[in-house]
């Protein structure tokens, strides 16, 4: 294969430039307009490419209030729970599907393979009703709990498990291991690459939510940033203060940005080439 | 190993899976329908109205507006995010350097959380400073400024175009993931029978990764149903209930005039059509798509 640039190339190269900064546009302007000093912008007509009067009063402005404290620590601290669970069941329920023998297997995989079919709208309104009944709205169960298994993940390991050496298994039943012992020390530390795309996919969901989110959660205690965003906008509707809702914006794009940065090789490893240990 | 305590170890191992969806995703799914037979505020006690709830829905002038205004979303948002998102895995599949950068980039907007994407469009959209306006004057596709989110067919698209500019990459990745899955010796076999470029792909390339397309293409659908994030926040169903697709009508329905019969109806009807298409899918994988099995 020849490893050098090729002028036929050219064009592919062009098409990826633009792709590129039509992803970097819209984070451009988001970084710009959230450092502007808002009496300038205000004055200021045509595109803003350049920060107008350069102030950090925005950020300054929207990190003094608490609440923006608490949904980023609600965020944070829900996204997380939740994308560990959410890896810990589909990595149980997945390897068992390939590599313990038990009776119902078939129906099982089936049952759970559908739920991917079952859009969640579908389900919102007695998912409501049920958490209302369980006493869990307005709370960090109702915002965890859904997000706890999913058929998708369960798929995700039982493909990645189907290539698990059995000889590892019965090697490690011989020395006495239970299944579980087994599943924990051998199996899962052979599964970091599913686990991290899993694990990162399901942050990245729960990290935007808001459907959800606006409908079980009406307690400023547990506001996750999302709400934020929404009663930021609300409250900034009629000032037109753009510097401020451009850093909310910020705010809640840049953590996940630095966590997908950190995580985008052994992701891109799993998810493209399909093997993380090649 | 078949001894009977086995067993146990698996249903313990899916036990928390399948506590989960049983109550987490069918018992909602069948109280929905009951509920969707129901005529209730969430006050009173509810009574049954039969398929009452769906007919008044199937007679009702808004609602056909509104299955009209989701079917041009979804298939506007699911053929462009096909088109571009195949375009950009091909060309990512075939350059020899900087793939690694273009291809965070392309993925970049996945990650970013809706909510705020939108806060960033409403500016984007701007009548006079956005962004949008700007380039499509400078590059004379448009002679006058828009006010996009205040006008009726350009709030569609504007909700549209941020939904392909998000979920692209995403799809953008699976594919480039079944392309690099191809056997190498089927490229070579191609070239040596003198299929190239545009040939080879429509040949070669497209009936290889044919599988992962439709699932693809299934998934995108089902995603662009869901449509609610942006339109809540840069248009609330307007203007002129312009951008009310299903998933946003169903909100309203439910928590903002609290006719639950009727919200779970829409859902249902959603989940029909989703129930359909999956068919339509299955069926014409297996009559379109040769070498399923045993190549990979």
């Amino acid at each position: 294969m020849n490893k050098a640039l090729s002028i036929r190339q050219l064009p592919l190269y062009l098409l990826l430039t633009l792709v590129a900064i039509t992803s970097l546009l819209p984070m451009w302007e988001m970084m710009v307009l959230s450092l502007s000093d808002n009496k300038v912008l205000m004055q200021s007509q045509g595109v803003v490419l350049w920060p107008k009067g350069f102030s950090l009063d925005a950020y300054k402005n929207l990190l003094s209030h608490s609440s923006i404290w608490i949904a980023l620590f609600n965020s944070l601290v829900v996204s997380f729970v939740a994308s560990v669970g959410h890896v810990l069941s589909s990595a149980l329920a997945g390897y068992a599907l390939v590599q313990l023998p038990f009776r119902g297997k078939g129906i099982i995989t089936l049952m759970i393979l559908l739920t991917l079919l079952l859009p969640p709208q579908v389900n919102i309104v007695p998912l409501f009703l049920l958490m209302k009944s369980a006493g869990l709205l307005n709370s960090y169960g109702a915002l965890i709990i859904p997000a706890l298994v999913s058929g998708f993940g369960v798929m995700l390991f039982r493909q990645w498990f189907l290539s698990f050496p059995s000889s590892l298994k019965e090697a490690s039943t011989l020395e006495g291991c239970t299944p579980l012992e087994t599943f924990w020390y051998v199996a899962l530390p052979t599964a970091t690459s599913p686990m991290i795309s899993l694990g990162l996919l399901s942050f990245i969901g729960l990290w935007g939510s808001f459907l959800w989110p606006l409908v079980a959660i009406h307690n400023s205690k547990l506001v996750t940033l999302p709400l934020f965003l929404a009663q930021l906008k609300q409250q900034y509707r009629d000032v037109l203060d753009w510097p401020t809702l451009m850093a909310g914006a910020a705010i809640a794009i840049i953590p996940i940005v630095i966590v997908f940065l950190i995580l985008q090789k052994p992701f891109f490893k799993q998810v493209v080439s399909g093997d993380g240990s090649k | 190993m078949n001894k009977p305590s086995s067993q146990y170890w698996g249903w313990g191992f899916v036990a928390p899976v399948v506590v989960g969806v049983a109550i987490l995703n069918y018992w909602p799914a069948i109280h929905a329908l009951w509920l969707s037979m129901q005529s209730w505020n969430l006050l009173d006690a509810p009574t049954f109205v039969g398929l009452d709830n769906y007919r008044e829905l199937l007679a009702s002038d808004s609602f056909w507006m509104t299955v009209k205004q989701t079917s041009i979303y979804v298939i506007g948002v699911v053929l462009l995010e096909i088109v571009l998102a195949l375009t950009i895995a091909m060309s990512l599949y075939k350059v020899t350097r900087g793939k690694k950068v273009f291809q965070i980039l392309s993925f970049l907007p996945y990650v970013t959380p809706a909510l705020a994407v939108s806060l960033i469009f409403a500016w984007l959209y701007h009548p006079e400073q956005g962004l949008i306006n700007a380039v499509l004057l400078k590059t004379s596709l448009m002679s006058t400024p828009l006010a996009w989110l205040y006008t009726p067919w350009s709030a569609l698209v504007a909700v549209m175009s941020l939904e392909v500019w998000k979920a692209t990459g995403y799809n953008m990745l699976l594919l480039l993931g079944a392309l690099q899955a191809i056997p190498k010796n089927l490229d070579e076999a191609a070239m040596l029978d003198g299929a190239q470029g545009f040939k080879k792909a429509w040949l070669v390339t497209l009936p290889q990764i044919a599988p992962t397309l439709f699932l693809v293409g299934l998934m995108t659908i089902i995603h662009a149903l869901q449509a609610f994030d942006a339109i809540y926040l840069l248009t609330q169903g307007g203007p002129n209930r312009a951008t009310t697709v299903l998933a946003f009508a169903l909100y309203e329905a439910a928590f903002q005039r609290f006719e639950l019969g009727q919200a779970t109806a829409i859902g249902y009807i959603m989940f029909s059509v989703i129930a359909v298409l999956t068919l339509i899918q299955w069926y014409a994988r297996k009559h379109w798509v040769w070498q399923e099995e045993g190549v990979s």
